[in-house]
């Protein structure tokens, strides 16, 4: 009966921080908005180098596997295609989605775990709806503006360096038809999809990250074990929310 | 307190506003100047993207372009589906809007309406037709409009905008006939129709396939024996060449020794000294035979001065004979010896009698 409880618990204090996040009194919101800002700084900005190297990285190997194959069968003009399939609707969101909770999402359970160490601030139940305003609303805005940013970063990166791979390759693909592969290949809603996807990516990450360090007083050693169950359960996550859309992408 | 929350920041901030609020403030807008580039750059990317997809499906879809109704009537709607694109001349001219089944007891089955976009809707006279063609191998079909080479033109314009098209062969104005202009259609035969008609093909075929069966059966039990047959042949000449063997060794010497001339079938049936001697005695022949001749030629010429010889030889006979008749009728006149020639009976002469009694 521990799962269903702690899985509840964790639905209830996922309410209770987007509700905080969204009902910012007028004074205080010029505090939120800093501090969100701090947060932005440290989770997207600083980010950035680690994101577009993956982008690189992302877009070099998708498009260096699938010339190989598509040359085979004289298809190169569905590299746009591949794409957009690939990078743009999945493994963008999906990547830049591991990342965040790998770096930023442990900061955040470190940082909250350190001040409940500290005795700074009182458990997770316990919690009021000006403390969620104060420690919880920052990283929800945050990480989910920063998710949003860095999907975009990575996607991009990975377009180009698609387009700079194939290059390479010496297909003859001019930048406008492969651009304009990537636009038929795309669909309106993918944009809206890909969107909300990364938000929502990040609202999860920092849900569950914020939760884990807030969850109760922990010992320092218990630390390492409660950043551990928040990026997993934080990916877990991310990947069910993944599957939502993906049953968005089928009815579409 | 100026910031709150955020833990670690929140301290440091704290800390900062302390010591130095008025760095701390530009630090702070500075922080969130970099943080605002960072978030509306990311927003311009995707709505950079969402801008350009717009404009690229505009385009490819020629929302922005003036379209010219048209339909036409197919005797079915298998493989055709809205939105599917309309060919000219090899290029997506426009799409299909609209399939609907017509009443029944009519002779038109199925109404397809689709438009063509500017300016391809030019090359459309009124002796167009639209070709209902396969395309791909699931049994879809699309719309191809074979242009017009002596009609005429099927859309008329009036700034740029369309205000009259051709309705049964007069110029209507554009509202008057919404359904657009009527092309032809040419329309081939379905999959379905087709695979009818191939399985048709294939059942009056099947009873001659299963004949032709029974004899390769029956051509493959032949071959069966006979491979059978072959097998043992084969196995037969293998110990045949294999009994032959020693003879053709044997012949392989015999061939040896003839090949080599000092072997003793060659030097017995051909002599060493049998040229040289050939040689002798044709030398010796032609010398003899020279001689001969030398001597045939001496005697031919001893004969040729024999015959000029003989011939003045009949010449003093001839004349001798001659002389001789004419000493014999001297004779016979002279008084002295007329007697003892007596004279021949009148008529009479020297020629034979006419008749034998």
């Amino acid at each position: 009966m521990h799962a269903p409880m702690g899985f509840w618990r964790r639905v209830q204090f996922g309410r209770a921080a987007i509700a905080a996040t969204f009902r910012v009194p007028k004074a205080e919101r010029a505090a939120v908005r800093a501090a969100t800002a701090a947060q932005l700084w440290q989770c997207g900005v600083r980010q950035l180098p680690l994101v577009s190297f993956v982008g690189v990285a992302l877009g070099m190997l998708v498009i260096g596997q699938a010339v190989s194959l598509l040359q085979e069968v004289s298809a190169q003009r569905y590299m746009g295609t591949i794409m957009v399939m690939v990078v743009l609707r999945e493994l963008g969101p999906l990547l830049t989605a591991f990342l965040v909770a790998a770096r930023p999402g442990t900061a955040v359970v470190v940082e909250l775990g350190a001040m409940q160490f500290a005795g700074k601030v009182t458990q997770v139940d316990r919690l009021s709806t000006r403390e969620l305003r104060e420690l919880v609303a920052p990283h929800v805005k945050g990480l989910a503006q920063a998710g949003f940013c860095l999907t975009i970063y990575l996607i991009t990166v990975a377009l180009v360096c698609g387009y700079v791979m194939t290059f390479m390759h010496g297909i003859p693909l001019r930048l406008t038809e492969y651009a304009g592969q990537l636009a038929d290949a795309m669909h309106w809603l993918d944009f809206l999809l890909i969107a909300l996807k990364a938000v929502l990516f990040g609202v999860v990450i920092a849900v569950v990250s914020c939760y884990h360090g807030l969850e109760r007083m922990m010992r320092i050693e218990e630390l390492p074990l409660a950043t551990t169950r928040a990026v997993v359960e934080g990916l877990g996550a991310c990947v069910l929310l993944d599957a939502v859309f993906l049953l968005g992408y089928l009815i579409r | 307190m100026r910031v709150v929350g955020c833990g670690i920041f929140t301290g440091i901030f704290d800390s900062m506003n302390e010591t130095q609020p008025i760095n701390e403030d530009v630090k702070e807008r500075r922080l969130e100047r970099w943080v605002g580039v960072f978030v509306l750059l990311a927003v311009l990317l995707l709505l950079a993207g969402f801008g350009y997809h717009l404009y690229h499906t505009a385009e490819r879809k020629g929302w922005l372009i003036p379209h010219a109704p048209y339909f036409t009537y197919v005797m079915t709607g298998d493989g055709l589906k809205i939105g599917d694109p309309v060919a000219l001349m090899g290029f997506n001219v426009g799409a299909i809007k609209g399939i609907n089944a017509q009443s029944p007891g009519g002779s038109n089955r199925v109404y397809v309406a689709f438009e063509i976009r500017k300016p391809y809707y030019g090359y459309i006279l009124s002796d167009s037709h639209v070709n209902i063609t396969m395309s791909g191998f699931l049994g879809s079909r699309r719309l191809e409009v074979t242009p017009g080479l002596t009609g005429i033109p099927t859309i008329y314009e009036t700034n740029g905008v369309i205000t009259e098209v051709l309705h049964h062969g007069q110029r209507v104005p554009f509202t008057k006939a919404p359904k657009g202009v009527f092309l032809r259609p040419h329309e081939d035969p379905s999959v379905t129709d087709r695979a009818q008609k191939l399985l048709d093909q294939i059942e009056v075929a099947l009873p001659n396939i299963l004949a032709i069966t029974n004899r390769l059966n029956n051509v493959l039990d032949n071959a069966s024996v006979l491979l059978t047959n072959s097998n043992a042949l084969v196995i037969n000449l293998s110990q045949t060449s294999a009994q032959l063997s020693p003879v053709i060794s044997n012949a392989a010497v015999i061939t040896a020794n003839l090949r080599d001339p000092h072997g003793s079938l060659g030097e017995w049936a051909l002599p060493v000294d049998l040229h040289t001697n050939l040689n002798a005695s044709l030398c010796t022949l032609t010398t003899g035979l020279n001689d001969t001749l030398l001597n045939l030629a001496a005697i031919t010429g001893n004969l040729n001065s024999q015959v000029q010889s003989n011939d003045q030889m009949l010449a003093g006979i001839s004349k001798l004979v001659v002389d001789t008749d004419n000493l014999v009728q001297g004779l016979k006149k002279h008084w002295l010896l007329r007697g003892v020639f007596p004279q021949p009976k009148h008529g009479s002469t020297n020629a034979p009698p006419k008749t034998i009694r």
